[in-house]
């Protein structure tokens, strides 16, 4: 349990500064906490009160460059990031051999259509290589990376690309992946092919634990499209949630805890992704929060977005901060929210920080 | 249950490996070619529908479509010729500098299964290759052009004012994440659809069948 500590004004005296993270998002303090960033976040994931309510400066991304699939799909963030500023070395072959296309204005990389690896995913066996974990360069990007991940103040995030459904797409084209997802010809096939996947994902795990002191994993696979979940919750639990459940226990037993990171509209999934035992998902904006908040809070940590643009006025973004902390920390820690936004406002930030390190201190 | 209606009831579900000997029974049953080809086109409907509303999923659309192209196998040489079954010819494609397909595809399935024939150009479509396509095939009654990309919007704009220059009175319908319907109507599109669902039935309306 995290001491309660009273706030103090000297709190947001800039030690330093995080860099911008996107274009038009400015470089933001950082700020002189009484725990790490990491202390506290944890906190939140274990289900106990922190300090103040998480926000995405409080995070470490990492996606280092030893990971194939990070280049390949254009993903490059870690200290290794300034060997990949030229879009001509994104793209190329993941680590299932598949080559991927980066496309700049989409600032990430797609499998070409029509030629695909599988044209049955009962080929797989035959058709590809299993990827060896343990052969890719952990080594070098650990040692790069010892200040921006393994020593960070910061709860770090290691991602995990290409998640079960995303696997299917990249090997099978879209449409073949989505009829797989409710083919009974070939569900034994599938099971097989994802107790596969798992061995990887686990080896990366525990890569991601040892080599760079992760404490979260993002685990990437996109389930939804802007309108719906692009399957059921049926076919999710049938085929996806005993896998991912095996992928998350494994994480749980390290002592890491796991993000979903699933775009589209897929509030129906939720409960699969709560069986499976994720910790956190943020639902994009399409979603309805509020809808998924009241249903499903308590039992997954949510990110939440405050959606203030970043040219807003002063009064405007301490407002912003100042409402999502009334409306969310009254009720942390039984449901654990956190601020989801990739680009804050900085006095957004600082409402934020203020106003929940006073409320959580009581 | 008719033959007929088992049929319509199999596309419906899905069910590819019983659809094509449903079909040749319903004929042996004294259904002609097009009463079945309307079954199934009628069960697409349903599926399109059930699936704008939510209540189905991309992999249930996708293999009832596979399950009535399968019964349209059985019904190709019988069909062969007859253009009243048809819709006419639909072109299909993604717009240059967009190399997304699978909206493409799923519109491309549905709008095959309301009775149009399909010719797919693919992804990355230059504005031209439309205008080629119409030239090169028969009883061409709508284009259809896809974009994901908000960066290949204006091209999707290209698309359409070239088509409409060569061929002013040729349908286009226009589709994809960023496109809203106020951007069709601006493009000079003859019409929109937010989903592969009812990307059918504004195909089969913008040609007033």
């Amino acid at each position: 349990m995290i001491k309660r500590v009273e706030f103090s004004k000297a709190e947001l005296e800039p030690t330093g500064e995080y860099p911008s993270l996107f274009p038009g998002v400015p470089a933001t303090p950082i700020y002189n906490t009484p725990i790490t960033p990491k202390e506290n976040y944890k906190a939140l994931y274990k289900g106990e009160k922190p300090l103040w309510l998480p926000n995405y400066y409080d995070l470490t991304t990492l996606c280092p460059a030893c990971y194939p699939d990070a280049i390949a799909r254009g993903f490059i963030v870690s200290a290794e990031s300034g060997d990949y500023m030229d879009d001509s070395q994104k793209g190329g072959k993941d680590c299932f051999g598949v080559e991927w296309v980066y496309e700049p204005s989409a600032m990430g990389s797609m499998v070409i259509p029509g030629k695909p690896t599988l044209r049955n995913i009962s080929e797989w066996r035959d058709k590809i290589t299993l990827p060896d974990v343990d052969s890719w360069d952990w080594a070098q990007s650990a040692e790069r990376n010892k200040d921006y991940a393994y020593n960070s103040p910061n709860l770090v995030q290691a991602w995990i690309f290409t998640g079960f459904f995303e696997r299917l797409i990249s090997l099978l084209d879209f449409e073949n992946a989505a009829i797989t997802m409710i083919d009974e010809e070939v569900e034994d096939e599938v099971h097989d092919f994802f107790t596969e996947c798992v061995k990887i994902y686990k080896k990366m795990i525990k890569h991601y634990q040892v080599d760079f002191n992760a404490d979260v994993i993002y685990f990437h696979d996109d389930w939804g499209t802007s309108r719906n979940s692009f399957f059921s919750l049926e076919a999710c639990r049938n085929l996806i949630v005993p896998h991912l459940k095996d992928v998350v226990d494994y994480a749980h037993e390290l002592g890491l805890f796991v993000e979903l990171h699933s775009c589209g509209k897929s509030g129906k999934l939720v409960p699969a992704m709560i069986e499976a035992g994720v910790d956190a998902w943020t639902p994009q904006e399409i979603n309805d929060f509020d809808r998924l908040y009241k249903q499903f809070g308590g039992r997954i940590m949510l990110g939440a977005y405050h959606q203030v643009p970043m040219d807003v006025d002063e009064a405007a973004a301490i407002e912003t901060g100042r409402e999502f902390v009334k409306k969310y920390v009254g009720a942390i820690p039984e449901k654990q929210v956190f601020s989801g936004d990739y680009a804050i406002h900085i006095k957004t930030r600082e409402a934020l920080y203020e106003e929940s390190r006073k409320y959580l201190s009581e | 249950m008719s033959k007929i209606e088992e049929v319509k009831a199999k596309v419906e579900i899905g069910k590819t490996k019983l659809v094509p000997a449903l079909v040749q029974e319903a004929l042996d049953e004294g259904s002609t070619p097009a009463m079945i080809l309307q079954a199934m086109v009628d069960s697409m409907g349903v599926v399109g529908d059930k699936f704008s509303k939510g209540e189905i999923f991309v992999p249930e659309m996708l293999i009832a479509a596979k399950a009535m192209a399968k019964g349209v196998d059985v019904l190709r040489p019988l069909l062969a010729g007859d253009s009243e079954t048809s819709l006419g010819t639909c072109i299909i494609g993604t717009v240059a500098g967009d190399l997304h397909d699978i909206g493409k595809n799923l519109v491309a399935m549905m709008i095959e299964s309301a009775g149009f024939t399909m010719v797919d150009l693919g992804v990355d479509v230059p504005a031209e290759k439309f205008v080629e396509a119409i030239k090169e095939n028969e009883r061409v009654t709508l284009v259809a052009c896809s974009g994901l990309l908000t960066t290949t919007m204006p091209a999707l704009k290209e698309a359409v004012q070239t088509i409409k220059a060569a061929y002013p009175d040729q349908k286009v319908i226009v589709g994809g994440a960023p496109v809203t319907p106020e951007y069709a109507a601006e493009i000079g599109a003859d019409g929109f659809a937010p989903d592969a669902g009812s990307a059918a039935v504004k195909a089969k309306e913008i040609i007033s069948v």
